[in-house]
């Protein structure tokens, strides 16, 4: 009976260890974030990255706050016939071993309304949200003067 | 018969005096360049604009006449755009300083921002926002929505006003305030007016300095 206990024991804490490794935030690489400085007067900055997908599950990011920032959303800079529009997002999903990239002119994060002064070399702490992981992944942008 | 012969006689006498016509408005008419890449329009004849009465960030009149004596280049934003207006206006930044002296001292070029969102963008506002990129650009707005529309109208920017979520068109603008939560959608073409303030090329996006360099120096060589 003990085995028998014991083997079920094992069994159980082999299926966590599975569950966890599958819906772990180290499955995500967060690389090279950035957010733009902007004139002083901006209540809108945009952010920048590449969101590694290093895991063999596919994920879908829902949700990006900082403490900085009042407001974040996800957007798409659309370009059509020379019309630029701009596509909200609320869930993007990233496949298996795949990288969604954040740069300009395309995805970005549109953060809004600053609590603080965003000067380049700032940093600004993103949490980034995932539907299926169970804790966010955090990543420190680095704030760019770019300008030319 | 004679009826016939007459009728064909002046159907031929009318197309020789198109074709005349037409060869007579070829040769004093010079095709502009061919463009060694799509999306990039130059006028073949360059199209005045109509009189306009703008602001500009330092809140004098910007009119026709300040767009007279040098070339200018213009591109329709708004301060609110995270995106894609830094990315042109950074990029604008490069092509301006990448620019060849003047041989007469003043620059022969101006780079001018015009905002497509004048109830959120007050003159203040777009002196801080061009002079970060470049203390020598031009910032315009306007007191009201409808002289920016029907300015844009004549170069060429059609933009609208929506609801940031639902896309959903807001037609009437007098509703709006500079707190409400809006976007403006726009077209993002770089336009380049002439020396005589006449509307001489349309630039598509994706913008890169190079394309912007190659269509200024086709226009230079083309005038």
């Amino acid at each position: 009976m003990s085995t028998f206990i014991r083997h079920i024991s094992l069994l159980a804490l082999l299926f966590t260890v599975t569950l966890q490794s599958a819906h772990a935030s180290a499955d995500i690489v967060i690389d090279d974030p950035w957010v733009r400085e902007g004139p002083p007067s901006a209540t809108v900055l945009a952010g920048y990255m590449r969101i590694k997908n290093t895991s063999s599950n596919n994920h879908t990011l829902t949700k990006v706050s900082s403490p900085e920032f009042e407001t974040i959303e996800m957007h798409e800079s659309i370009e059509k016939d020379g019309f630029m529009r701009m596509q909200k997002h609320t869930k993007i999903p990233i496949a298996a071993r795949d990288t969604l990239v954040f740069a300009p002119s395309g995805f970005h994060l549109m953060l809004m309304d600053p609590k603080v002064s965003i000067k380049a070399g700032a940093k600004v702490t993103l949490i980034f949200t995932f539907q299926d992981i169970d804790s966010p992944v955090i990543a420190h942008a680095i704030v760019k003067r770019v300008i030319d | 018969m004679m009826l016939t012969n007459l009728k064909h006689k002046k159907i031929i006498l009318g197309v020789a005096v198109i074709l005349i016509g037409l060869a007579i408005w070829w040769a004093s008419n010079p095709k502009p360049p061919v463009m060694p890449f799509p999306g990039v329009t130059l006028l073949p004849k360059p199209l005045s604009l109509s009189k306009f009465e703008l602001i500009d960030h330092r809140g004098n009149t910007f009119n026709n006449d300040n767009l007279k004596g040098k070339w200018s280049i213009m591109f329709f934003g708004y301060t609110h755009c995270p995106d894609i207006c830094p990315t042109t206006l950074a990029m604008l930044n490069k092509f301006y300083k990448g620019l060849p002296p003047s041989s007469h001292g003043a620059p022969e070029e101006q780079i001018v921002f015009v905002s497509a969102d004048p109830i959120r963008d007050t003159p203040e506002r777009m002196a801080d926002h061009v002079t970060y990129y470049n203390d020598k650009f031009i910032g315009v707005t306007a007191n009201d929505v409808a002289t920016i529309k029907s300015f844009g109208e004549e170069v060429g920017v059609i933009f609208d006003y929506e609801v940031p979520d639902t896309h959903e068109l807001i037609a009437d603008t007098s509703t709006l305030t500079a707190d409400s939560n809006y976007q403006v959608e726009h077209n993002a073409s770089i336009f380049i007016i002439d020396p005589r303030g006449r509307l001489a090329a349309d630039i598509l996006p994706p913008h890169t300095v190079d394309r912007i360099n190659k269509t200024y120096k086709l226009l230079r060589e083309y005038y």
